[in-house]
């Protein structure tokens, strides 16, 4: 496989990172701000324009995204001194630098929501009236117990098949048994951190997200948040193949890095469809519209 | 069922969160047996400290309107909407004693207490 795919789905990646994310911190600051208390926001208009957040942060997080793409452009393009080892292939390198530059990303952006919480807990006092459902929240009311078990079983037929066929001498080399490792540690790996950030989408308290979305917006959450523990048993399913048929179509840790940009991908265009695609914000607060930037 | 607290009301918040409850459980919106939300859960949507929201169940609890099976959760008693009916009458009841010993205090006679009584609860069901 080339590694301009390699490179085309991070490029796509890093941007969609890098510019949804700063779009996220123009968009909503005000939206958030409504949902923390209308009437605050409605009583000093002012105030909340100085506590929408900092332009040169937004700006900050363009020119970052600008720089990543040069940086990962001009490594597929040869034009940067490989800074890998030459015993690293060149998909694994792309890899890398996607990986530190989406670091990068993360720690400025959680900066930058820290330092906007930090501000807006000084100076906007949460509202008098609080309200919630008196109601029970379990995994079961988003994902049913029949789904979860079934990628339970999905996970656990992989890992026992790759048992199976290495006994079963089809194929017990000692890289079979190294590439059955790295699956069976990288399953279950996913499967307990998906398991767990579904379940603490499940009981964190509602936001201003869910309000302005609904409950469908929750619901989307923890899918998401679950389902992606399928990656290495989809991913795993083709390095068998290859592995028994002698044939060597990708490697699994490199599917398994392109499967889970592209999930995180299309899960960030997902979420930045959805205000624009008929379930807009209309809960936001006539407030929060008004002082809207756009 | 929705639970609306307000901080700023003289009326603690624990009082709040519990007499909501009374209210649901009276008028059928929480069923017997009907689970509630862990305290860590309703503190966290209420943006509450969790001795609050605790306070409140235990107050339940202690009235038998709610009880808490382990880590199953807590739930609505069976018979919990009896238990409401009863907590209202005793309430009630004391209210209505206190005053009677005020106006009996104050120098009114039996009958013209109940004269007041039924005069302000007449007022009372006209005024709807």
């Amino acid at each position: 496989m080339s590694d301009w795919v390699d490179f085309g789905v991070y490029a796509i990646f890093m941007a969609t990172f890098w510019f949804v994310g700063g779009t996220a911190f123009l968009r909503w600051p005000l939206i958030l701000l409504a949902d923390r208390n209308p009437e605050w926001l409605a009583a000093h208009p002012q105030d909340a324009r100085a506590l929408r957040g900092n332009p040169w942060h937004i700006a900050g997080a363009y020119a970052l995204g600008v720089l990543s793409l040069a940086v990962l452009t001009s490594f597929q393009l040869g034009f940067l001194p490989v800074a890998a080892s030459h015993d690293e292939a060149r998909w694994s390198a792309l890899w890398g630098i996607t990986m530190l530059t989406s670091l990068v990303g993360l720690v400025y952006f959680i900066a930058g929501g820290t330092w906007l919480a930090a501000r807006w807990k000084r100076r906007v006092p949460p509202p008098e009236r609080r309200e919630a459902l008196l109601m029970r929240r379990s995994i079961d009311d988003f994902i049913p117990r029949r789904w979860r078990l079934a990628v339970y079983a999905v996970v656990a037929a992989h890992a026992a098949s790759w048992l199976l066929v290495g006994l079963f001498k089809i194929e017990a080399t000692a890289p079979y048994w190294a590439t059955f490792f790295n699956v069976a540690v990288l399953s279950a790996t996913f499967s307990g951190v998906f398991t767990f950030i579904a379940r603490t989408s499940v009981h964190r308290p509602p936001h201003a997200l869910d309000r302005v979305f609904g409950p469908r917006y929750r619901r989307d959450e923890v899918r998401m948040s679950f389902f992606p523990q399928l990656l290495p048993p989809v991913v795993g399913t083709v390095a068998l193949y290859q592995e028994t048929v002698g044939a060597t179509f990708i490697d699994f840790t490199r599917g398994m890095y392109l499967s889970l940009l592209s999930l995180t991908t299309l899960a960030c265009w997902h979420a930045l469809a959805r205000p624009s695609s008929g379930s807009r914000p209309t809960s936001a607060p006539p407030v929060a519209e008004k002082l809207s930037p756009s | 069922m929705d639970i609306v607290v307000h901080t700023n009301s003289p009326e603690p918040v624990y009082e709040q969160i519990v007499r909501q409850i009374h209210e649901g459980v009276c008028s059928r919106r929480l069923e017997p047996g009907a689970p509630l939300p862990p305290v860590r859960q309703l503190a966290g949507d209420l943006d509450l400290n969790r001795n609050t929201v605790a306070r409140a169940y235990k107050m339940l609890e202690e009235q038998g309107v709610i009880q808490t099976a382990g880590r199953k959760g807590t739930f609505v008693r069976t018979n919990a909407s009896a238990e409401v009916t009863r907590l209202k009458s005793g309430h009630a009841r004391r209210v209505a004693q206190r005053m009677v010993q005020t106006l009996l205090a104050e120098g009114l006679s039996r009958e013209e207490i109940s004269g007041v009584f039924n005069d302000a609860l007449a007022g009372a069901t006209k005024g709807g």
